[in-house]
């Protein structure tokens, strides 16, 4: 039986309650990387930091940004904000 | 001799800070300004001048207008005199011994860039690209290196400094970790500087968000950048090979309006701030650079660096 008067089990709680991410940005990103790379003009999926540096956010890289590609890709995957950002082709160096 | 020194350094800055792409020659032809004496049919004159270096000496009307060099700057004559381009031979030339930050290349390919010394067990190697080195997977183990690389005019068997050793093949079908090779050298023929970037620190670390890095490379040569993205999944072109996929990349933007990197920079080494190894560097696009995590690069090849 859980014992109440241990503190860190409320704050268990407490950090579930308040944050709606139960995985890390990491799974959520390869959860999700198979379906967000084949949308035709995406060239990449990583983690990045947020425009205001504001925390974590997935990033989606495009060839190049379209109303099309905007409305197919999702704005937040499972809490973590998602930041789409022109890329043009990648290509070996 | 009385010569304000703003006005060289306001000439200097309009010159280096211009846009180029014009058909016409702009500031990029300007290379460099310095105080002389004036010199008129070979004779030394006693009078000063202000001499403008440039890249080529052509006729006025090939000239933008704003980019014309003036026959007198605060009253003082002016001399121009074509240098050549200064700024292309340090990364592309011929060096004994070659450091890290130049160019090198598979006698097949055109040219990327030393990244940097390395160890598999008592073998002292050269380490860059796969595409660099291994032409693409199409490379065989003892494939004669160069260095310059043959675009930049090095050729077998007079330039060539070291044999393919092993690479990691790039699979076109299922997920990539890296794109690297080795190469064996002599100690003779190779220096553990960096062109640019001197003396390297270990250990290696691993990338960070917001971690500054710079880089030397063959093209670009040193810039500056910084990490904005890890654990980067990106689809990358090998041209004729196809288009491959790498998981676990860094990508890293670059500071300024110029870019991080460009065609043939690929085997650069990225570095922090402190000169220790980050990334290797191998692909990217007009805005963004595409790097291996160094430790990925050292564990699949079995590689320890020389710093």
């Amino acid at each position: 039986m859980a014992d109440f008067a241990d503190r860190s089990f409320f704050q268990g709680i407490r950090v579930m309650r308040q944050n709606p991410k139960s995985s890390s940005i990491e799974k959520v990103m390869s959860k999700h990387e198979a379906a967000i790379m084949a949308i035709p003009g995406v060239t990449g999926i990583g983690i990045g930091i947020g425009d205001q540096q504001s925390g974590l956010v997935i990033k989606v890289y495009v060839e190049r940004k379209t109303p099309e590609l905007e409305m197919r890709i999702p704005k937040e995957l499972e809490g973590y904000p998602v930041k789409t950002e022109e890329t043009g082709e990648f290509r070996a160096f | 001799m009385r010569l304000e020194k703003s006005l060289i350094l306001d000439v200097v800055e309009e010159a280096l800070s211009a846009p180029s792409g014009t058909k016409l020659y702009g500031f990029e032809n300007i290379k460099g300004v310095g105080i002389s004496e004036k010199i008129i049919n070979g004779w030394l004159t006693l009078d000063p001048s202000v001499t403008v270096y440039v890249a080529a000496k052509v006729p006025l009307n090939e000239i933008q207008e704003e980019a014309r060099v003036p026959e007198k700057i605060g009253g003082v004559p002016t001399d121009v005199v074509e240098i050549g381009e200064i700024d292309a031979f340090p990364f592309k030339g011929r060096y004994r011994p070659a450091p890290g930050g130049v160019s090198v290349g598979h006698f097949q390919i055109t040219a990327g860039t030393i990244g940097c010394l390395v160890k598999k067990g008592g073998l002292l190697c050269i380490l860059s690209n796969n595409h660099v080195l291994a032409n693409v997977n199409r490379g065989n183990p003892g494939d004669p290196v160069v260095q310059p690389g043959p675009i930049d005019g090095g050729h077998v068997p007079a330039d060539s400094i070291g044999k393919l050793t092993t690479f990691i093949p790039i699979d076109f079908t299922n997920p990539n970790a890296v794109d690297c090779a080795i190469a064996e050298v002599q100690s003779k023929l190779v220096t553990q500087q960096n062109q640019a970037l001197g003396k390297l620190k270990l250990p290696v670390v691993p990338a960070q968000l917001n971690m500054l890095v710079n880089k030397c490379g063959r093209t670009t040569q040193l810039t500056r950048g910084r990490i904005t993205d890890i654990n980067a999944t990106v689809r990358v072109g090998y041209g004729s090979s196809g288009t491959a996929v790498f998981q676990r990349q860094v990508i890293v933007q670059s500071l300024n309006a110029n870019p991080f990197s460009q065609g043939g920079d690929s085997g650069s080494l990225i570095v922090n701030e402190a000169n220790q190894p980050v990334a290797l560097l191998f692909a990217g696009s007009a805005s963004h650079t595409i790097a291996n995590p160094i430790q990925s690069v050292l564990g699949a090849l079995g590689v320890t660096v020389v710093a």
